[in-house]
């Protein structure tokens, strides 16, 4: 008699361990669920940042393109008073074109 | 007890009942109509989308891009949420009408009323059109006119981003560049230029994402997810060298008015390799609105159209004799006293001016077709074709551009004497203009014919690949091109005070006046004016071919087209170095 009172107080604690241990694992993954659900709207909030900041990203680009385009750059030289040089003088580099006199050299080395 | 046991009995049979009710049902929703529900479910926590992919840029040689992508905005409307059409038409219009380009026309401001009039007439059908819920009202909506939109606050009026094409450049290099519009299946598709030639390449692959999404339509992380990215279209870096393009183009358009002519063209080409610097036609359209222009403007002639060359042909024709030995450097024409008679046909000088005994040099300086004819006689058809096959007329040059014309030269059967006499000063024989500025390369290019290239490198993310051509074929001996390259100098410094150049650079270049073509006989009043050169001439930084067509203001490409081409070529001096030795 003692020894099946044992028993089914065994077998209780074995089922005690059993529901405790599956109400843990539910608890658990209503946890864990909970914390990842949270996760999927931020996941969608930074993908949508990324194509924000990209989008942003290509329009600040198209702005530099237009503000950098020869023909922006030429209208506001313009608009500045630059006008074009006609008379380019070159100038021949085989020759010094800086020499001192040579009256000047001379009382130099003296 | 007995009633105990009906009740038990009942309720045993109820539940057996519901429970094959409800089994029954479980199977036939299960089992039975499975995939129809399984479909009604994954539509529930399923979804997908596609994932566009950005069409490649355009960029020219320093990196700059000559077409690149623009954020642009598909305009809709909600119609239950519109609670008056009239409204909500009157306020948009103004903002979303086309507007007219010419502000200082007498009747701009009534012609802008009526196209706002009649936008708002067409907003209002849209936004009351029968069993609607969703409607797109405009596409291509810029982003200062949204940002205007979404102050005024309107309710049911929403936004969706597209892709456009954008310009920075303005209509710089138009027709080299081509321009994107729709295919049959209402897909984007590039069509002339680089655009055409390059649209698989710059299309790229889209790309698709499916997930599965929670109650609130936010991503379930462990779900089943798939993801195939977007492959972006690959970017061109070009040869062009937009300020070299922007002084062409800016010149083109001067000269056309100084001169009066219909049209004009100009090609820069660096001749060791057949990189196309600057490419330009003018007039030319607009490529972000090229739907409002016809479609024959879309052809580039530089590519796509041919012109009896004239003068300009004389210097291909010396070097190919000279090459072929047929005659030395110090042959004279014994020819040359006065016209010559083919046949029915009398050739003459066009100035009535004759140089008897004139040496090669005097031939290209007076720029001599009776001279020309003795050249071509020494040479006869045969040798004068196969030249002719080696410069690379008769086929495609192989540019890089869509629309290219495929001109064949006449079969050499049916080539009489007239025809090579004619051929020797450029008349009866079509080129493109890509195909005379490559020829002339050859000269340039120490008797190497290049082939013409716009792309350097096709680009994807981090990865450059270098894009390859056919090597250069030798056509002519160095010792021919350079002969030929003194008599274009000579040519060019003994009409000096036709023009403006720097003293002690060096510049080869030829002149063509040639007349157009019309039903069989030639129109005594139109002519085409041309000027191809090189400089320096002893060590070619560039070739260039410049056209003005039917110039009103003189009659001889020495008084229009000439000083116009030297006016570019001081401008690009500098720019490029060049400096007098």
């Amino acid at each position: 008699m003692k020894q099946s009172k044992n028993e089914t107080s065994k077998s209780k604690k074995g089922w005690y361990v059993v529901f405790g241990l599956v109400g843990a694992i539910i608890f658990a993954q209503l946890i864990v669920s909970g914390a990842w659900a949270s996760k999927g709207e931020e996941l969608n909030k930074l993908d949508a940042k990324v194509v924000k900041l990209a989008k942003e990203n290509q329009e600040l680009q198209a702005d530099l393109s237009s503000k950098a385009s020869l023909q922006e750059l030429s209208a506001k030289a313009q608009e500045l008073g630059f006008v074009k040089q006609n008379s380019i003088v070159y100038v021949d580099l085989t020759h010094s074109v800086a020499a001192l006199p040579q009256n000047t050299l001379s009382s130099l080395s003296r | 007890m007995v009633a105990s046991g009906l009740r038990v009995k009942f309720l045993a049979a109820f539940f057996l009942l519901a429970s094959v009710l409800i089994l029954s049902k479980l199977f036939s929703i299960q089992v039975l109509k499975s995939d129809e529900f399984l479909v009604v479910a994954k539509s529930q926590y399923q979804t997908s989308k596609t994932i566009p992919a950005r069409r490649g840029s355009i960029l020219a040689s320093d990196g700059f891009p000559l077409v690149t992508f623009d954020q642009i905005w598909l305009l809709w409307a909600t119609v239950a949420k519109i609670e008056n059409p009239q409204r909500v038409a009157k306020t948009l219009a103004p903002l979303i009408a086309d507007k007219i380009d010419d502000q200082e026309a007498a009747d701009s401001v009534k012609l802008q009323e009526k196209i706002i009039s009649q936008e708002e007439d067409r907003i209002k059908k849209v936004l009351t059109r029968e069993g609607a819920s969703w409607v797109p009202i405009k596409h291509k909506i810029k982003r200062e006119i949204k940002e205007e939109i979404e102050k005024l606050d309107l309710a049911g009026i929403g936004f969706d981003p597209e892709d456009d094409r954008s310009y920075p450049e303005g209509t710089m290099a138009a027709r080299l560049l081509g321009f994107v519009g729709k295919d049959d299946a209402g897909e984007s598709k590039g069509y002339f230029g680089l655009e055409g030639f390059y649209d698989l390449a710059l299309s790229g692959s889209r790309g698709t994402k499916a997930w599965e999404k929670d109650a609130f339509g936010n991503t379930i992380l462990f779900g089943s997810n798939r993801k195939f990215e977007a492959m972006d279209g690959m970017d061109l870096k070009t040869n062009i060298d937009r300020s070299v393009q922007f002084i062409i183009e800016r010149h083109l358009e001067k000269g056309i008015k100084k001169y009066d002519a219909v049209s004009g063209l100009a090609v820069v080409i660096r001749p060791i390799d057949g990189a196309i610097l600057a490419l330009s036609s003018v007039p030319a359209y607009d490529p972000a609105k090229f739907s409002k222009y016809e479609s024959k403007t879309y052809i580039d002639p530089i590519v796509g159209e041919s012109f009896e060359p004239g003068s300009i042909f004389k210097v291909l024709v010396m070097a190919a004799a000279l090459d072929s030995g047929v005659i030395k450097q110090d042959s004279k024409c014994d020819k040359c006293s006065g016209p010559r008679i083919i046949g029915e046909y009398t050739i003459d000088s066009g100035t009535n001016e004759y140089y008897p005994n004139s040496t090669l040099s005097e031939i290209i300086e007076h720029s001599d077709n009776v001279g020309m004819v003795w050249v071509s006689e020494k040479m006869g058809v045969d040798r004068l074709y196969n030249y002719l096959l080696k410069y690379g007329f008769g086929l495609p040059t192989g540019i890089d551009l869509q629309g290219e014309a495929s001109l064949p030269l006449r079969k050499k059967e049916d080539w009489s004497f007239i025809d090579l006499a004619t051929a020797s000063f450029g008349q009866g024989i079509a080129v493109t203009p890509i195909q005379m500025v490559r020829a002339v390369s050859v000269i340039a290019n120490e008797g190497k014919l290049p082939v013409p290239r716009v792309v350097e490198k096709i680009s994807s993310g981090d990865k450059d690949e270098i894009v390859k051509y056919p090597g250069s074929q030798q056509v002519i001996s160095p010792r021919a091109a350079r002969l030929v390259t003194d008599m274009m100098v000579g040519a060019v410094e003994s009409r000096s005070n036709m023009w403006f150049k720097p003293k002690d650079i060096k510049v080869a270049g030829k002149t063509g006046t040639a007349q157009v073509p019309i039903a069989g006989h030639y129109d005594p009043d139109k002519t085409i004016a041309s000027f191809i050169g090189f400089a320096p001439a002893d060590d070619p930084k560039f070739v260039m071919l410049v056209i003005l067509r039917e110039p009103k203001s003189a009659p001889w490409a020495s008084q229009t087209v000439a000083p116009l081409w030297f006016s570019i070529a001081n401008d690009l001096f500098p720019y490029m170095g060049i400096q007098p030795k």
